[in-house]
């Protein structure tokens, strides 16, 4: 069977058969073999983009894969021939950590989930608990669902704030980057003081949280760094010398992108305005034009400031009402993480997890910085690859 | 228009007085945690023995809170080997073997304005020849092991190796540990470690004042 | 003494005749005449011996000081030249035959008395050089053609020019005081075409980087044959009525060359090409430095003009003996292209000795070329600080130009020296160096060490060629620096301007090398480690090309650099702008002259041979009678 969507997000086989998955589709469906070769989509992990050239003095300019550049560890193969980047191979699958699932118990497969990007930790928990209340019909407490959303926006504030210190520590607009580092500290600490851990491990539990969050108090110190965020952005869109190394850099189109980068580039999707959880709030996707660091910024910077609003707006959800959709074999499970949508297919046999597929969307967007950054100088890299909040934790084997 | 530094006068001092003064926070379930009463506690990495956490083993996942309370200390670490001549300054070079990026900022923490690390005259690197201490943190990955072992080799001597949070140390919930591969000087555990923690751990490790 | 004149010129001579019967004979015998012909110009600008001229009807030959420090400097290139000849040439008859037969050229330029003997000299110098070139010539006709044209260009000006200084003067040998500007001025324009200054920068080259040119051809061509054009624009200048125009003029001239030289030389991937792209920057240094003196004799101060005349010559002797020496280590190779070159072993002094001449062309104290751009900025510095308002404010400005030039040559011979030395694989076909370059590095070496003994040198025979009642010797003593260890500049309000000691700052950086190196070799806890790659094995290369890529990209306007993609590969192209506008008028010229080429250039390399050979020796007999 082959299926017209607007946009294939991802793909996986299992037992020979082929299954895709589709922009705010909730069903993977299944399809010929052949058409999966046809989708345009890479498969980051066996590090082929496809993105090598050659010619005349054309090199291989080797970056990583363990630098102190880059967050993680990450091979970059710059194909040039001095300055400008004629394309670039990546390569994420040194720090490839292959994640069994398959026959783990929920409480475990739950904490490996948990620590799978440990920087959207929470995110992440919070997308495997939500799959499994749904297949197992357990309704969290409204109470408890509001504050899931809360400490998923606090989590996505915490996250563009560290892009954009990244992004300023490559510019080197050291004042900045180390003011927004300041707040994320900040951050951190409340979530600490809060929550209990610093990155919310352990924070969520299948069916609700373990821990009681005082929302009141995180609302407020949430709102105070926010609030000094939009001091030090009010300064930052004013810096020429900032602006200048963003504008035009590393432009991708919306074709198989994620979140910001996607958001950036002009496409209005954003799941949350298609989350049950986020149902009745008034919450539109913020987009810019023009696909490159400069929108890519401007999108989530702003986002920051949508996501105080959620913390502020958000009491209780009850999740009474949310419809369940068990008809296919692999019901998709979302939730917006601060990198863009991450989508799960979840089998439970007797208590047990028998089939998992997780699509990150670092896997796209490290495909989609690739390709923006053709034409772009070397020095361009970090301003690029910063500005699209890629972890290459995500980019993991998940059986 | 922004004038920079005159803001950042502005802003004040933020920056602890750790280690010769107490640490101001601490994430509570990154310590470890203490046995506070008798219920049955079933850990998902069998951490607990004897109603003692194993460093090397916790996962900060907080599953046995009905029994066990997050102990609040710095002393989720331990020094294997003592180094000396490192006094004055220390560069630390981070290998990631298979994180899930917590430990890397967790580290990447100690240099911002609330740690500072500089002011101790810890200072972290871009390659591993400059390094004096060599943070290596996640599970075992195989094709992570050659470029680990290269930067091992090509630190400068002396040096600390370092077996950063449970997964390095153990594999915690995910993988494999590194423990069968390097050999460390310094162990700092928890899911990540606190920055606090690892302030403190270099400060032993190299020998200073805590 | 007339029969010791004749013998020094005729000397030369024999050597392509020896080269047909055994060229590593004739490769050694020229090695010993460029050795007595050194000596000798030693002892003439030291005035140990008197001047000399002879005349036989037209054939009018001298040797004095105008022309000893010329004949000293490229009697030493063409000794380099026949060293490398011996290990690169070997046992090639045609090729030996027409390298003696320019290097015979060269010296009979130098002492020519007289304009006819020196315009012939001059034209067989021209075409002999260019059958070096061209003799193996594979590409089609038209680069050779192009060459050719502007080279003749320069006789057909020296032509105009000679014929006019007849009238003007009256006389028909060299010396004579030219009053006429115009006159001057085209006689400078014939010899600046041959030192391929820019816009006409691919007579420099073109030869050079041309198909299978030899390197005994290039270092003619690059250091000789420039040094010759300085000796000719020098010995009409010398005693010509000054112009502040033309002054003002080359130093314009010159610091645009210096630019566009160095910039055209940073991007260049032949290893003969940058040198000879650098040759034009050089020049550019050393016609500013002769507006320079052209100037301050208009000004008529003694002492700035025999200081600026003195570095032109410091200058020109730095550069032809580094630039002989970049030649050589260039032959190291057998693939011409940098990111290519591979070649044969370089022991650790030849290694040194190449590094010597490439710091001496980057322009770095206290090698030679670094003592000669000193002498350049300084005389800039003075310029500028000079009550002549329009002779300081052209100094600055053409100062501003030179020193962008000047920053541009390190990472060019950076690059080139880089490529050159390291990473060989060992290869059959390149050529042994070692002994060459390691003589050459002695000779540039020498510069810097001897400096007070050249500087002597140079300082007498500059102020008596000038006229000055007593020399000016541009040495002095301070501090702890003894005479005659320092070289000073003179200010003009009297005492120094400013003042360096290469041998100090070589004792300085001996003694610590002497002091470092020992140290270090004793540390117990030394390790190698491979370079780190991010902790991956190292794989690829930064190539040549991406090493200049910044500027490529940088100044797209001027390179007109393109990316193309042919199918699925890449080509960056770049083109030199002044050399696609020349191609340009070559095709046109090319078109106009297409009858006459086929009638008198009919492109067979013998109809050249019999033409040079037969002219050389009508004129002789003729000049004879």
């Amino acid at each position: 069977m082959n299926v017209e969507f607007p946009i294939v997000t991802g793909y996986f086989e299992r037992k020979d058969r082929s299954y895709i998955l589709g922009e705010g589709s909730s069903n993977a469906v299944e399809v010929d073999h052949d058409f999966i070769d046809k989708i345009p989509l890479k498969k980051p992990l066996d590090g082929v983009f496809g993105h090598s050239s050659e010619g005349d003095n054309v090199f291989a300019f080797n970056y990583g894969p363990s630098t102190g550049g880059f967050m993680e560890s990450l091979d970059l193969k710059i194909f040039t021939y001095g300055e400008r980047i004629l394309s670039v191979e990546a390569f994420p699958d040194f720090k490839r950590r292959d994640i069994t699932l398959k026959g783990k118990s929920l409480r475990d497969a739950f904490f490996i989930i948990e620590r799978f990007n440990g920087f959207h930790s929470f995110s992440y928990s919070t997308l495997f608990s939500r799959a499994i209340e749904s297949i197992e019909n357990i309704s969290p407490s409204p109470e408890d669902t509001g504050t899931r959303i809360i400490l998923l926006e606090t989590e996505r504030i915490i996250s563009h704030i560290y892009k954009a210190a990244r992004l300023c520590d490559a510019a080197s607009q050291n004042i900045a980057s180390y003011w927004l580092l300041s707040l994320r500290e900040k951050l951190l600490r409340i979530l600490g003081e809060v929550a209990g851990h610093r990155y919310l491990f352990g924070v969520n539990r299948i069916g609700g949280l373990n821990r009681r969050i005082d929302v009141e108090k995180l609302r407020k110190d949430v709102e105070s760094v926010v609030q000094e965020f939009r001091v030090i952005m009010k300064g930052l869109y004013s810096a020429r010398i900032f602006i200048d190394r963003l504008e035009n850099t590393c432009i991708t189109d919306a074709k198989n992108t994620r979140g910001p980068a996607l958001r950036a580039a002009g496409r209005s999707f954003d799941y949350r305005t298609l989350d049950p959880y986020y149902g009745d709030m008034d919450f539109k996707p913020i987009t810019e034009r023009d696909g490159d660091s400069l929108a890519r910024f401007l999108v989530f910077t702003a986002e920051v400031d949508a996501s105080l609003d959620i913390i502020k707006n958000t009491k209780s959800v009850s999740m009474e009402d949310v419809s369940k959709d068990p008809k296919s074999d692999f019901p998709i499970y979302s939730v917006e993480t601060p990198s863009g949508d991450a989508q799960l297919t979840l089998k439970l046999e007797s208590g047990v997890i028998a089939d998992a597929y997780l699509r990150t969307p670092s896997m796209l967007n490290l495909d989609a910085f690739c390709s923006g950054i053709k034409g772009n100088v070397k020095t361009d890299v970090p301003f690029a690859f910063e500005s699209f909040g890629i972890w290459i934790s995500e980019i993991g084997g998940i059986q | 228009m922004r004038i920079w530094p005159v803001d950042s006068m502005r802003k004040g001092k933020v920056t602890t007085k750790f280690p010769k003064k107490p640490n101001e926070t601490i994430s509570p379930w990154s310590t470890l945690p203490e046995k506070i009463g008798d219920g049955d506690v079933e850990c998902p990495t069998s951490a607990i023995e004897n109603g003692q956490v194993s460093m090397e083993k916790c996962i900060s996942c907080g599953a046995c809170m009905t029994s066990f309370k997050p102990s609040l200390k710095t002393d989720n670490y331990r020094v294997i080997n003592n180094t000396k001549g490192l006094k004055r300054s220390l560069k630390v070079f981070i290998i990631d073997s298979g994180t899930c990026g917590a430990c890397n900022t967790e580290l990447h923490a100690i240099a911002n304005p609330y740690y500072d690390s500089s002011r101790l005259g810890i200072f972290l690197t871009n390659t591993p020849k400059q390094a004096d201490a060599i943070a290596i943190m996640g599970v075992y990955t195989p094709k992570m092991e050659g470029p680990l072992l290269a930067a091992i080799n090509a630190m400068a001597r002396p040096g600390i190796v370092i077996l950063f949070g449970a997964c390095a140390l153990s594999g915690g919930i995910i993988g494999k540990g590194l423990e069968d591969i390097v050999t460390p000087d310094l162990i700092i555990g928890g899911c990540p470690p606190d920055p606090f923690v690892i302030l403190e751990a270099l400060q032993k490790a190299r020998g200073g004042k805590i | 003494m007339n029969t010791v004149l004749i013998l020094l010129f005729s000397l030369s001579l024999v050597i392509p005749f020896i080269s047909i019967l055994r060229p590593r004979i004739s490769f050694s015998f020229g090695i010993l005449i460029t050795l007595i012909l050194a000596f000798a110009s030693i002892l003439a600008m030291l005035r140990f011996i008197p001047m000399m001229a002879v005349g036989i009807g037209n054939f009018n030959l001298y040797f004095s000081l105008a022309n000893s420090p010329f004949i000293f400097i490229i009697s030493i290139v063409e000794l380099i030249v026949f060293a490398i000849s011996l290990r690169y040439l070997r046992d090639d008859k045609i090729l030996g035959f027409f390298i003696g037969l320019t290097v015979a050229s060269i010296n009979s330029v130098l002492f020519s008395d007289n304009i006819i003997l020196f315009l012939m000299f001059w034209e067989s110098m021209t075409v002999s050089g260019y059958l070096t070139i061209g003799y193996k010539k594979e590409s089609k006709a038209y680069p050779p053609f192009v060459f050719i044209a502007f080279g003749e260009l320069s006789t057909i000006f020296l032509t105009v020019g000679f014929a006019a200084y007849y009238f003007s003067t009256g006389s028909m040998t060299l010396g004579a005081p030219l009053h006429n500007p115009y006159i001057l001025m085209v006689i400078i324009l014939g010899f600046l075409f041959k030192m391929g200054i820019v816009p006409l920068q691919m007579v420099e080259w073109l030869p050079i980087a041309h198909g299978n040119s030899p390197v005994p051809g290039s270092i003619l061509f690059s250091a000789a044959m420039t040094t010759l054009a300085l000796y000719g624009i020098v010995s009409f200048v010398e005693v010509s009525t000054a112009n502040i125009v033309i002054g003002l003029l080359l130093m314009g001239f010159g610091s645009f060359s210096l630019l566009f030289g160095s910039i055209f030389a940073l991007s260049s991937e032949n290893s003969k090409m940058l040198p000879a792209y650098s040759t034009v920057e050089n020049s550019g240094a050393m016609i500013m430095l002769v507006g320079l003196f052209i100037s301050w004799k208009f000004y008529g101060n003694m002492e700035m003009e025999i200081f600026t005349l003195l570095g032109v010559i410091v200058y020109a002797t730095a550069h032809a003996w580094a630039k002989s020496a970049v030649f050589v280590l260039s032959a190291i190779s057998h693939d011409f292209s940098l990111s290519f070159s591979k070649g044969s072993k370089l022991r650790p002094f030849s290694k040194l000795s190449g590094a010597f001449a490439v710091i001496s062309l980057m322009g770095l104290a206290p090698i030679g070329g670094g003592i000669g751009e000193w002498f350049l900025l300084e005389s800039l510095f003075i310029s500028a600080s000079s009550n002549y308002l329009i002779l300081s404010v052209v100094a600055i400005l053409a100062g501003a130009l030179a020193a962008l030039g000047i920053g541009i040559t390190i990472p060019t011979f950076t690059k080139f020296f880089n490529y050159l030395s390291t990473r060989k694989e060992d290869d059959p076909m390149g050529t042994n160096i070692n002994s060459t370059i390691s003589t050459a590095g002695i000779l540039i070496i020498s510069i810097s060490i001897l400096s007070p003994g050249f500087i002597y040198m140079f300082s007498y025979m500059s102020s008596y060629i000038l006229g000055s009642s007593a020399p000016i010797i541009f040495l002095s003593t301070l501090k702890a620096i003894p005479y005659p260890f320092l070289i000073y500049s003179p200010s003009l309000a009297g005492g120094f301007f400013g003042f360096m000691s290469p041998v100090f700052i070589i004792m300085i950086m001996a003694v610590s090398t002497l002091v470092i190196v020992p140290l270090s070799l004793t540390r117990k806890h030394t390790r190698s480690l491979p370079v780190w790659n991010g902790g991956i094995d190292q794989e690829g290369t930064f190539n040549s090309f991406a090493y200049a890529n910044v500027l490529r990209i940088i100044l797209r306007k001027i390179y007109l650099s393109r990316e193309e993609k042919k199918g699925e590969k890449y080509v960056e192209r770049t083109f030199d702008i002044f050399w696609l506008i020349i191609v340009d008028i070559a095709k046109i010229f090319t078109i106009l002259s297409g009858k006459f080429a086929r009638a008198f250039m009919n492109g067979r390399i013998n109809a050249y041979i019999i033409y040079i050979i037969a002219a050389f020796f009508t004129v002789l007999i003729l000049l004879i009678i």
